[in-house]
Parts: structure tokens; sequence; C-alpha cells
């Protein structure tokens, strides 16, 4: 189906990509650092159980060819990476003990989903 | 140079003493005192060679960068020429203004905005409009002021004395000959983090300076893989120092695998061949690291990162995962622009964009953990509650640092501080 926000069997990932999907690596950074303890699980646990099956689907392609839905799967593919900060490693949003807001910042960023 | 070797099993390491250094404790007055941080401006920045970084950064012929360095009140606009990489004040020789105004590019002529006076990027003045209405008037004269500038493996160095007093050579010394033929893998591709710290510039870079630290403020990020049970509080294997340079080898845990709760870690880097978990690069870069005689120099089966520092305020990092850089660029007493810049290849598919984002997100918290504490550390520092500090001898880096800009501060000339 053209037009839709994600490819055929990721429907339910629908719901977290008008926050996750973002376009660089440091608004993913900020997203994960913004948001809740509950709404970081919520989208971890809901991205994860489809990682595989994204990655399946997007394997074997040079990403930087990828377009509308397939580019917003990625995107939040990558957004995972960051979610995973806050539930595999701080148990908490931000790292324990770090100041916020701060300013330590990616200026520069990879050329391809950066 | 001083080559010491330490069995982080043994009871206490003594790599302090055999880099010839004291063991008492340390005055804090060169983290706050206005008049030593003018000394240090004066003495050490306007006289030392300063790294820059890698020239692949400009690797086009009419590539260029400005670097503003704050201490100095200068900007340097650096280009690839032809013949090779050139340092110019971004100073208009007709009435001072800047001639570059973005941050880099690529530009076989710069065109000051002023009055179109035009240059080349070797500096030659080529172009000045309405030329006869000048004085006696002679374009070759009137060139960008040139800032000596050489390159060493790659390495963009500048010095800020007109005449340098000594060079590049010399001032490396030991440590030039013996750091050679390193390849720096992914040297023309980088990420860079940012940040302007409340902090003077020494706070940070001994944040980076030693591992003592890791097991405390990276418990979750990379305790584990700096740390073991064989050494629980993250010793150095070895310390080495050149003249005012210092390089130490640190430990990596060879056991560490990403625990079964890292679902995402272990997902992504499940496609990915890697040594490391600080890792970007590929076996290959790792192989090349592993066989040069200067990185991890005791070819220790535990090795996780050197951390080289090039004096005054520029570390680079040689892990099996790749390369990455330090500046710490003192802006005031207390205040740093800290950049750190780490050399990653390119992601083309979805599992090496994969592995990438998460080395990425992991890195910015570990960096974030790192300069956390130096704002709060600052505070402490100021509030003059200790004279003093002490160090133990895995911060040995601290240690020489400190002796070395004594050694700058005071001495007449540069040659006498190298001595």
């Amino acid at each position: 189906m053209s037009g839709a926000v994600l490819p055929a069997g990721f429907e339910a990932l629908e719901p977290f990509v008008g926050y996750w999907a973002v376009a660089g690596v440091q608004q993913r950074r900020e997203r994960r650092e913004n948001a809740s303890m509950d709404d970081i699980e919520t989208f971890y646990n809901a991205m994860l159980a489809l990682a595989p099956q994204a990655i399946a689907h997007l394997e074997g392609r040079q990403i930087v060819d990828l377009e509308g839905a397939d580019r917003t799967l990625m995107e939040l593919l990558l957004a995972l990476a960051h979610a995973s900060m806050a539930t595999e490693l701080h148990r908490q949003p931000r790292a324990p003990f770090t100041p916020w807001p701060h300013e330590v910042r990616l200026v520069e960023a990879p050329a391809i989903f950066g | 140079m001083n080559d010491q070797v330490a069995d982080f099993r043994a009871e206490k390491t003594n790599l302090t003493e055999l880099a010839g250094l004291g063991k008492g404790p340390v005055s804090l007055e060169p983290y706050r005192s206005q008049e030593w941080f003018e000394k240090e401006v004066e003495q050490v920045f306007k006289r030392a060679w300063l790294c820059l970084g890698r020239e692949e950064r400009i690797g086009n012929p009419g590539d260029y960068f400005v670097q503003t360095i704050e201490v100095a009140k200068a900007e340097i606009l650096v280009t690839r020429t032809r013949e090779g990489v050139r340092a110019f004040h971004n100073v208009c020789s007709h009435r001072s203004n800047k001639v570059v105004l973005d941050r880099g590019g690529n530009a076989s002529r710069f065109v000051c905005r002023y009055h179109n006076w035009t240059y080349k990027n070797d500096g030659a003045l080529i172009g000045v409009p309405d030329e006869k209405n000048f004085f006696d008037f002679d374009k070759k004269r009137c060139g960008l002021t040139k800032v000596a500038c050489e390159t060493w493996e790659g390495w963009i160095f500048i010095n800020l004395q007109p005449v340098p007093e000594v060079s590049l050579t010399e001032f490396l010394g030991d440590f030039g000959q013996i750091y050679t033929g390193i390849p720096y893998p992914h040297s023309d591709k980088s990420i860079l983090f940012v940040s302007h710290l409340k902090a003077n510039w020494k706070v940070i870079a001994d944040a980076f300076a030693e591992t003592y630290h890791i097991p405390a403020i990276h418990p979750e990020t990379i305790g584990s893989t700096f740390a073991s049970n064989e050494n629980p509080f993250a010793r150095p294997i070895s310390a080495q120092t050149w003249g005012p340079h210092r390089s130490v080898s640190t430990y990596g845990n060879p056991e560490y695998v990403p625990p079964i709760g890292s679902q995402v870690e272990r997902l992504f880097y499940s496609n990915i061949a890697t040594g490391n978990v600080l890792s970007a690069a590929s076996l290959e870069d790792t192989e090349v690291f592993l066989k040069h005689p200067a990185i991890n120099p005791t070819k220790s089966g535990s090795w996780a990162v050197d951390v080289t520092w090039l004096f005054p305020h520029f570390q680079f990092d040689v892990s099996p995962g790749g390369f990455w850089t330090h500046h710490f660029w003192p802006v005031s007493v207390n205040e740093t622009r800290w950049e750190a810049r780490f050399h990653i290849p390119d992601a083309p598919d979805v599992w090496s964009r994969l592995q990438q984002e998460h080395y990425i997100a992991r890195l910015g918290e570990i960096l974030l953990e790192d300069v956390g504490n130096t704002e709060r550390t600052q505070e402490g520092i100021n509030s003059g509650a200790k004279e003093h500090m002490v160090l133990q001898d895995g911060e040995v880096m601290i240690r020489h640092s400190l002796h070395q800009l004594e050694k700058w501060v005071h001495a007449e000339t540069v040659r006498e501080a190298l001595a």
C-alpha cells in the first residue's frame, strides 16, 4: 500500500513513529533523554520484538537508498539503540549522577542517517 | 624515554616512581589561579607546538578549516595547498577584518567581505580593488600573516611563536621517532562531540587521563569492559613518558561479552565480528594496531586503549576498535571548549549502521559521565576547601602533566623547558 507510514507487517509500531522516528543521531539521543522511563520501555519492548524482522526487511540494501516507509522503519531501529541506553544500561532515562540539562552535543554526525 | 611496566596484579604498581616523579600531594593552584592561567597562556600555549588534528580532514587541494584559539585571541585558517598544509591568521592585510567567515569548506581563494581583497589559499594577496589609489603599494608584502605549521605522521601542528624556538621534530623528541608508521583507519571520516564546560582545561584533560575512575563513574556503560575480578580497580598496564609527552596503556577485560539483559547490544553486534565493545572498526583494523610496537607496548592480551597525551592539551586514543582524539581548549581559567572526535567508517548497510548507532549512543553516555563530573570538581577546587589533591599511581599522567606545565611556565626558553 503506497503512503503507508511503515512497511506491511510493522503496523504495531505506528504509534511510535511520531516521537521516535527522527532524522539525526543527536535528535534520537535527545528524544530518549527527554522521555519518561515508561515511554522508553514501551517503545523498547515493542521495537525489540519486531527488530529481527525489521532488520531482515532492510537487509541487503544500501541504506542511503531507503525511502518512505522503509526509511521510517530504519529510523525506529536506530532509535532502539538509544532506548537501550536507558533500559539495558542505566535502568533510568539518563546516566546516573550526570547533569541535566547538559551541553555535551554531537555536532558532526555520520553522513547516512546522521 | 622512560618505559614503565607495572604488574597490575601486584599489591602496588610503581609507575610514578619509574617516571621519576614525586609522590607528594599536588597543588590545586594551577586549576584556579588567574595568575597561573595567564602564565600558561604565555609560556605554554603561545610557545608549544599545538596539534590541531588529522590532515585528512583537509584531504583535497582547496580544503580548509578555521580553528579558534581563544587564549591567543586568534583564529587560524588552515588550508591544503598543492604544496601541503599551510596556516595563517584569519585577518585581512587591509583593515584586519576576518577573511573567512565560515568554519571550513573548499575554496581556491578567499575574499574579504569588507573591500573584496582576495587571497589564494597559500596566503598570497592576488586582488585589490582600485589598487592604484594606494601609496607605494606592494601586494607581495600584504599576504595573510603566516602561522608556523608542520605535519608529522599526518597530524597537523601549529606554533604561535612568530619564529618557533624549536622545530616540531625537536618538540616531539623520542616520541616522534617511536610513533611512526601507525595507520589511522578512517581518518578522513569522523563524528564530533563538543561541549563548553565551566572548568579549567586540565580538569577535563585529567578526566580522560586515568582509568581509576572507570568502575565508579561508568559502572554500566564500560565498567565491566575496563575492569574485572583480575583487575578490579582498572589499573593501567604500563605508562611511558617522553619529555613533555606521555602515554598509558589501559586494561581491558578480555572476557567481556554483552550481558544477557543487553538484548539490543547483542542483536546489533551479532552480525559483526569485533574485538571490543568500544568499537566502530573491523578486525582488520585491529590487526594493524596489534602489530605496531608502540601500540599496546607490552603486547598484553588484556589491552583496551592507549591514551597518548601530547603536551599540552591534546590526547589521542588508539584501541582495537579504532582511534579518537580530545582537544582541551582553554577559554579562561575556568572555562574550556572540549572537542572529542571519533573516527569511524561509513556504514552503508543496516547491520553496520545499527552497530554504529549503538556505538555512538554509548559514547554519548560515556562522555557525559566523564565530563559531567568536571564542573562540580571545579566548584570544589574554587571553594578553597583544599590546597592540594592526592594522586595515586594510576593517575601518573596527571602528575606528569602538572610537572611539565610547571617546567614550561618557569622556563625562559622552550629549549630549557624541554631539557
